[in-house]
């Protein structure tokens, strides 16, 4: 084994000096800082340090568990993102489906540019137009509502509307962006597939089931897993910024948690406990998801 | 084929490169600033012996006021200069830094003592607080920084009990004076901040009422809590404000957190309570301490503010309104009826030049006495131990505790920031170059936004705080006399001293049941929840909560004070 390596690397150095840059960022950047986690199982004290801090063992972990709310962030936490999935995951490929069945090439470049140029506008701009839009009594909608004669709506003071407002913006905002790796994996399936399937006399939706969706299926897989490896990691900062008392019941989450834990009340400790569990639920999801997908169709990331 | 091996191996060294680059820089500044602090180090300490020299010596001699004088053995102006850091809080949407302050430039002519501040601005100051304490490379000096237990725990904080009584006489006076030594102390006995100390007066926000609206409809100003809602639900039916829409009124306003918002009522409702920031409150019988939001009191409360919502009197959109969103909305010509105004607010700010004047001072209903105040604040001013000048601060701060440093911090210098008439009472000057109105020239304060150190003398307070240009101001004193002058303001709620384990059970009781509360209000006044249906899960959820235990340690700490 340590021969091969070294046999290896004398013989490819090149690429193992190319790869160098990654492995440092990796160690850095990722690594590095890993060993925080460490504050999960300490009473952190700014002055004595990771390491001197004194050991608590499980305590923290305790602690949330045993938080009156605990199922209540972890309900919203998988909800939203279950609920994101779940809408805006097939509608990229839905969107990258229709735009390859766009004939004028203008038409589709044009469409492809404007709906991912949501994508740039940053969140914070996004949830200030939110919440101008929404608002009960000069919001753009609720306007429109009254013109038809139906009486405003508090959007962003519902529970029940916040996860939807939540994943309806998302689509706006990440639908063109998600698409595009779809619509590169369709760009390269072989036209002579499609012109066989026309001789057979295959209609569109024919040709999209037997030829592209197989052509992109590996695609699928393969970002699907990654999806549901991020399941616990929804964005912190629209949730936070769409909060308010009203919608708290919906819109409380396990990121939101661990910030109000951690930068203001400075519980460190128990906020990396809080997140070291998000993390852990995390890899456990991404490691099943991979493993189910290996064993259902073969393909797997790893 | 050679040359882009070594063109690929250059790419990839430019590549970790960059990547270390980062860490490189800093730790470069880091070497550079430890340089000149070094210098700083040599040159003060010359100073610190000369100047303790030169204090007996002065002492013998001169006839100096006492107050500009040394403190234990420093004496300004320092011989060479010093540069300190200062975490400071401004407002969020404040231009004025308190570098560019008069205050500070005297400050500086005075001791010799430069700042750099880091102003961080009021909204962002609980987490900025947070991760520049906890980063390790803090500043020398925490001002108005509303710091708590959080703060002190993280164990960058000095105690400065020897460092007052060696250094700051004038403090350590006052400290002496009001019997606050054990006050402030910290649960681990250690004294971290030094504090503020006005005259005694009311605790919070007190509420105001559109005169206009009421002559306009023939009302009397409201006693009772009857009175109140009735009034205020005539301004929502009727065209209160006389241009012939009688639906654009805004009856009651509320705003999101603490001084504009339902947290301030508690007084109006027979709640002696500790300030619309906090959520005590002691009994009528002053047998315990209690938190205000699970009591019957506040259940009433509740109730008004659900009526008055369902009915329009409350606006609508109040829990998704921030303070500034309150100010920008009634400056852009929404009236409001009643609304609530902190302290050290203006009405102006809030309704506009032209309405500020409509307005008038409500007082608690059923003739309840105000909440009071014994004027003292703790937490002001904090110096961490990467202060390499304790001592100088500290003597540097004391100026603050005497009546020349007061009105210097708040009003600035006669002649230039304000004037004095032959009455004795003084009012901003508003021709001069530190700006064109009150508001303007109110910057020169050291004080805005949070509790700063020092003294507030009678002189700048309301005894004699009288400017017709002022209204805010002049009404608020009008509305202290009255209250002072009729007996009607209670004790300051009790300042009982908590055990290391008392605060712990605070403070995680706390973390949970303060959200929780102010999510309830929200829910039940907009009518997700029945009040009269979740009131009891409310309660048993507070419980859970740790309700039970946060009250007990309360009141075996209030027992203990009642006792002494």
């Amino acid at each position: 084994m340590k021969k091969r390596i070294w046999k290896d690397l004398r013989k490819n150095w090149l690429l193992w000096v190319m790869f160098l840059p990654v492995f440092l960022y990796y160690i850095i950047f990722s690594y590095t800082p890993m060993y925080g986690i460490l504050l999960a199982f300490k009473d952190y004290k700014t002055k004595k340090g990771i390491w001197g801090s004194g050991w608590v063992g499980l305590k923290h972990f305790e602690r949330l568990f045993s938080a009156y709310n605990f199922e209540l962030i972890l309900g919203n936490t998988i909800g939203i993102s279950l609920y994101s999935l779940c809408v805006s995951f097939p509608l990229a490929i839905l969107f990258a489906l229709m735009l390859n069945y766009l004939r004028l090439s203008k038409l589709k470049k044009t469409v492809q540019m404007v709906s991912y140029a949501p994508h740039f506008i940053s969140n914070v701009v996004v949830c200030g137009m939110l919440s101008i839009f929404l608002d009960p009594n000069n919001g753009i909608v609720n306007g429109f509502l009254n013109s038809m004669g139906i009486a405003s709506v508090a959007f962003l003071s519902q529970p029940g509307m916040f996860k939807t407002i939540y994943v309806l913006s998302g689509v706006w905002q990440g639908l063109g962006w998600s698409a595009i790796i779809y619509i590169s994996a369709l760009a390269g399936v072989d036209y002579q597939l499609h012109e066989a399937a026309i001789i057979d006399g295959a209609t569109k939706l024919q040709r999209i089931q037997h030829v592209d969706i197989p052509a992109i299926s590996p695609t699928i897989t393969m970002l699907l897993i990654l999806n549901l490896g991020s399941l616990m990691g929804v964005g912190f900062e629209k949730v936070y910024l769409l909060q308010n008392d009203l919608n708290f019941n919906a819109s409380d989450i396990i990121a939101t948690y661990t910030y109000r834990v951690g930068m203001v009340n400075q519980d460190y400790g128990y906020s990396t406990a809080v997140g070291l569990f998000n993390t852990v639920i995390n890899l456990v999801l991404l490691i099943t998801a991979n493993t189910t997908a290996r064993k259902v169709n073969g393909e797997g990331l790893w | 084929m050679k040359a882009k091996k070594i063109s690929a191996l250059l790419l990839a060294g430019a590549m970790s490169l960059s990547l270390l680059q980062g860490c490189g820089q800093s730790a470069g500044q880091e070497a550079g600033q430890e340089t000149e602090s070094g210098t700083d180090e040599s040159s003060v300490e010359a100073t610190a012996e000369d100047g303790s020299d030169e204090a007996e010596a002065s002492e013998s001699s001169d006839s100096q006021p006492e107050d500009t004088k040394e403190s234990g053995g420093i004496t300004f102006p320092l011989e060479e200069p010093v540069t300190l850091t200062m975490f400071n809080t401004v407002g969020d949407a404040s231009e004025y830094t308190l570098e560019d302050s008069i205050f500070m430039q005297k400050m500086e002519e005075r001791t010799n003592v430069h700042w750099e501040f880091i102003d961080v601005p009021v909204s962002e100051l609980t987490e900025k607080k947070g991760v520049i304490l906890n980063s390790g490379d803090y500043p020398d000096v925490f001002m108005k920084a509303a710091l708590g237990a959080a703060d002190y725990d993280s164990g960058c904080f000095i105690d400065l009990t020897d460092l007052i009584k060696e250094y700051a006489p004038n403090l350590s006076a006052l400290l002496d004076k009001n019997n606050a030594w054990d006050v402030y102390k910290y649960s681990d006995g250690n004294l971290y901040a030094t504090q503020l100390f006005q005259t005694p007066g009311r605790q919070a926000s007190y509420m105001l009422i559109n005169t206009v609206w009421l002559e306009n409809l023939g009302l009397e100003k409201p006693a009772t809590v009857e009175e109140w809602y009735n009034v205020l639900k005539a301004f929502k039916e009727q065209d209160a404000d006389g241009d012939g829409d009688p639906n654009n009124e805004i009856p009651f306003m509320l705003a999101g957190s603490d001084e504009y918002s339902a947290s301030c009522i508690p007084n109006y409702f027979g709640i002696n309570f500790n300030g619309c920031w906090g959520d005590y409150a002691v009994s009528d019988d002053k047998e315990k301490v209690f938190f205000w939001p699970a009591s019957e009191e506040w259940k009433e409360v509740l109730t008004y503010l659900r009526a008055m919502y369902d009915e329009g009197i409350l606006y609508n959109d109040c829990f998704n309104t921030s303070n500034e969103q309150m100010e920008a909305l009634g400056q852009s010509g929404h009236a409001y009826g009643c609304f609530f105004l902190r302290n050290t607010g203006t009405i102006e700010n809030v309704v506009g030049m032209d309405k500020a004047k409509e307005y008038d001072v409500l007082l608690p209903f059923d003739g309840y006495p105000v909440a009071g105040n014994d004027g003292m604040a703790g937490n002001t001013f904090a110096i961490t131990d990467a202060c390499e000048y304790p001592e100088i601060v500290m003597a540097w701060v004391d100026y603050l505790y005497t009546e020349e440093g007061s009105i210097l911090a708040r009003l600035g210098i006669e002649g230039e920031t304000y004037k004095v008439d032959e009455d004795g009472m003084w009012s901003w000057i508003t021709d001069g170059k530190y700006g064109a109105d009150v508001s303007t020239a109110i910057t020169v304060r050291q004080d805005s936004h949070g509790n700063a150190p020092g003294i507030v003398t009678d002189f700048e307070t309301y005894s004699k705080y009288v400017d017709s240009e002022d209204y805010s101001a002049s009404l608020k004193f009008e509305y202290d006399k009255y209250i002072f002058e009729n007996d009607m303001l209670l004790p300051q709620f009790p300042r009982y001293v908590m055990t290391a384990e008392e605060a712990e059970t605070q403070t995680l009781v706390r973390a949970d049941i303060v959200p929780y509360w102010r999510q309830y209000l929200a829910q039940v006044v907009t009518g997700q929840l029945d009040l009269e249906e979740s009131w009891r899960d409310y309660r048993q959820k507070m419980n859970d909560m740790g309700l039970d235990r946060l009250e007990e340690a309360m009141n075996a700490a209030y027992g203990r004070y009642k006792q002494q």
